[in-house]
C-alpha cells in the first residue's frame, strides 16, 4: 500500500474535516440525549409529586398506603416531611431513617409553603432527582413530601447510548477513509501521471505523451502538456535542423571562396577571361553569405525585441517597384514570367519603406526559387479599408499539413529543399514578423504541385504622427 | 490503483458499514441475528443501483467502443 504525497495530503485534509464534522456531530447529538432524558424525568417527577400531594391534602388515613403503594409501582422513594421536622419514609414496613439530602433550610422553606427541586448524589454515587411539594389543607401548610427519583436507569441508557455513538462515529470514520483512499488515488492518479510525464520531458525525452481522456480541467491540462511537448519536439528538431543547414549555408560560400581565392593567389589562372569568372563566383558567395549573416542578425534582433522601424506613410507601390526590380533578373534567368497588377487610387498605409521591401523581396525570391516554369503575379489592390499585396506563384506549392508550420524560424517543407533551393530557412519566419509589427496580417494558400499565393493585408493609414518610431 | 488497495479500502469500507449497522440496532436489543437481518437487507438494497450503474457504464463504454 504506498501513497502519494498529493494524494496523502489530499486525504488527510477531507479526513481532518470528517473528524471535525463527527465530533461536532457527536457532541451535538449526546447533548441532545441527555437534555431529553433529563426533561422527561423532570416532567414525570413533577406529575407523580403533584399526584402525591393531591392524595396527602384529602386527609384521609388510607393515603399514606395508598401513596406508598404508589410509589413502589413509580419507582420512586417518598418522604413524608411533618410539621415539627420529623420525616416519615414510605417505603417498606419498618421506620427508616431519615435521608441524608434532608436539609433544614430547604424543610422550612417546603414548610412555608414554597416547593423545591435539586440534584442529589449519595456515598454509593447514585444520583437522585429530588421534587419536594407542600402539602396544603385549609389554605395553611400542614406537612410536605418529597419525591426522590432515581437517575441510575436515565444514566446507564446515556452510558450505552454513548458507546453506540462512538461504535457509530467509528463506524462512519472507517467508510470514510475507505472512500477516501480510492477517492484520493483515482483523483490524484492523473497529476501524477502529469508529473511523472513532465520529469520525463526535463531529462530530454520529449517523445513521451499522456494518455488523459477528461474533458476536465484537468484533461485540458494533460492536453496543454501533450501540445507542450509536441512543439518542444518540433523546436528541437527545427534547432537541430537549422544548425545543420546553417552549417552547411556558411561552409559552401566558405569552401568556394577559399578554393578560388588560392587559385587566384598561386597564379593557377591561365587567362584573364578565366579569372574573372572566378572572381564573379567569388563576389556571389559573398554576396549569399551577406544575406545570410544579415537574416540571422535580423532574426536575432527581433528575438532580442530591439528592431527598430521607421514608421511613415508609405506607398506600398514603391517597396513594390524596388522589389520587383531587384528580382527581374533572377525571373529572367528562369525564364519565368513576372506579372503586375497594381491598382490605382490604392491609399498609403502606415509603414517602413526599407522592411517592406524586405518581405516583398523575400516573398519574390521564395517564389522565384520554387518556380521552374509558369508565372509570378504581384498584384496591389484595394480591399474595404486595407491595402492588400499578393504574390503568387506556380511553383511546387506546399503540401496543406505543412502551412501551419511555414512561418516558424528554421522550418523547411522538405529538408531536401534545402540543398536543391537553397535559402536560409529564415525568409517567411521574417515576412511574418515584419509584416504584423507594422499592423498586417499575412496569409497563405497553397496546393502541391500548383502553386502557392501569399496575401498581405495592411490597413490603411489613419492619423499617425509622421515620421514614428516604434521598435 | 493497484489490487492491495482496493482490497484494503474495501475492507475499511465493510468494517464502517458494520459498525455503523451494529450501533443502529444494538440499543434495545443487542441480537447478532437481528443485526444481520438489517445488514443484508442494506446491503441487497445498495446492490441494486450498483448492478444498475455497471450495466448501463459496460452498455455505454462497450457501445462507444465498438463504433
Amino acid at each position: 500500500m504506498t501513497m502519494n504525497r498529493i494524494g496523502l495530503k489530499l486525504g488527510v485534509a477531507i479526513m481532518v474535516l470528517i473528524i471535525v464534522i463527527l465530533l461536532s456531530l457527536g457532541l451535538a447529538v449526546d447533548r441532545l440525549f441527555t437534555t431529553f432524558y433529563d426533561a422527561q424525568m423532570k416532567e414525570d417527577t413533577h406529575e407523580i409529586a403533584a399526584h402525591f400531594t393531591t392524595m396527602a391534602a384529602s386527609g384521609e388515613d388510607s393515603s399514606q398506603s395508598m401513596i406508598r403503594t404508589f410509589a413502589e409501582f413509580s419507582n420512586v422513594k417518598v418522604y413524608w416531611l411533618y410539621a415539627d421536622g420529623r420525616v416519615l419514609t414510605l417505603e417498606g414496613k419498618k421506620e427508616q431513617p431519615s435521608p441524608s439530602f434532608v436539609r433544614k433550610s430547604e424543610n422550612r422553606r417546603l414548610l412555608s409553603g414554597h416547593a423545591i427541586e435539586f440534584r442529589f448524589q449519595d456515598g454509593q454515587h447514585n444520583r437522585y432527582y429530588v421534587v419536594g411539594k407542600p402539602v396544603k389543607r385549609d389554605k395553611s401548610t400542614r406537612s410536605a413530601i418529597y419525591i426522590a427519583s432515581s437517575m441510575k436507569q436515565i444514566d446507564n441508557s446515556l452510558y450505552r447510548l454513548r458507546g453506540l455513538l462512538i461504535l457509530s462515529g467509528l463506524g462512519a470514520f472507517l467508510l470514510a477513509l475507505g472512500m477516501i483512499l480510492i477517492m484520493s488515488k483515482l483523483l490524484s492518479r492523473p497529476l501524477l501521471q502529469m508529473q511523472h510525464m513532465t520529469g520525463k520531458m526535463a531529462k530530454g525525452d520529449w517523445d513521451a505523451r499522456l494518455k488523459i481522456g477528461g474533458r476536465d480541467e484537468i484533461g485540458m491540462l494533460g492536453r496543454s502538456i501533450n501540445d507542450l511537448a509536441a512543439s518542444l519536439q518540433r523546436y528541437r528538431d527545427t534547432r537541430q535542423a537549422f544548425f545543420s543547414n546553417i552549417s552547411h549555408e556558411l561552409r559552401t560560400p566558405v569552401t568556394y571562396l577559399q578554393g578560388y581565392t588560392k587559385v587566384l593567389a598561386d597564379g593557377m589562372v591561365q587567362s584573364d577571361k578565366e579569372k574573372e569568372q572566378y572572381l564573379s563566383i567569388i563576389y556571389q558567395e559573398s554576396v549569399r553569405l551577406e544575406r545570410l549573416i544579415n537574416d540571422l542578425f535580423d532574426l536575432s534582433k527581433m528575438e532580442e525585441g530591439q528592431i527598430k522601424l521607421t514608421m511613415e506613410s508609405l506607398d506600398l507601390k514603391g517597396p513594390m517597384k524596388a522589389a520587383l526590380q531587384k528580382v527581374k533578373l533572377k525571373a529572367e534567368n528562369k525564364h519565368l514570367s513576372l506579372q503586375v497588377d497594381v491598382h490605382e487610387h490604392v491609399p498609403c498605409i502606415h509603414g517602413d519603406r526599407q522592411r517592406m521591401e524586405q518581405v516583398l523581396l523575400n516573398l519574390l525570391e521564395n517564389a522565384i526559387r520554387f518556380t521552374e516554369n509558369g508565372t509570378i503575379l504581384v498584384q496591389l489592390k484595394k480591399q474595404n479599408n486595407a491595402g492588400v499585396v499578393i504574390v503568387a506563384d506556380t511553383g511546387i506549392g506546399i503540401p496543406n499539413e505543412e502551412l501551419p508550420f511555414i512561418f516558424e524560424r528554421f522550418y523547411r517543407v522538405e529538408k531536401s529543399r534545402a540543398r536543391k533551393y537553397g535559402g536560409t530557412g529564415l525568409g517567411l519566419s521574417i515576412v511574418k514578423k515584419y509584416v504584423e509589427i507594422q499592423g498586417g496580417t499575412v496569409h497563405v494558400e497553397s496546393t502541391a504541385g500548383v502553386g502557392t499565393t501569399f496575401t498581405l493585408t495592411f490597413p490603411f493609414e489613419e492619423k499617425h504622427e509622421k515620421g514614428g518610431m516604434i521598435s | 490503483m493497484k489490487k492491495l488497495d482496493w482490497i484494503f479500502s474495501l475492507f475499511l469500507i465493510i468494517m464502517g458499514l458494520t459498525c455503523l449497522f451494529f450501533s443502529a440496532n444494538a440499543f434495545g436489543h443487542e441480537s447478532f441475528l437481528s443485526f444481520g437481518r438489517a445488514f443484508f437487507q442494506v446491503c441487497m438494497w445498495m446492490a441494486c443501483p450498483v448492478m444498475l450503474l455497471a450495466i448501463l457504464y459496460l452498455w455505454f463504454y462497450l457501445g462507444k467502443k465498438s463504433k
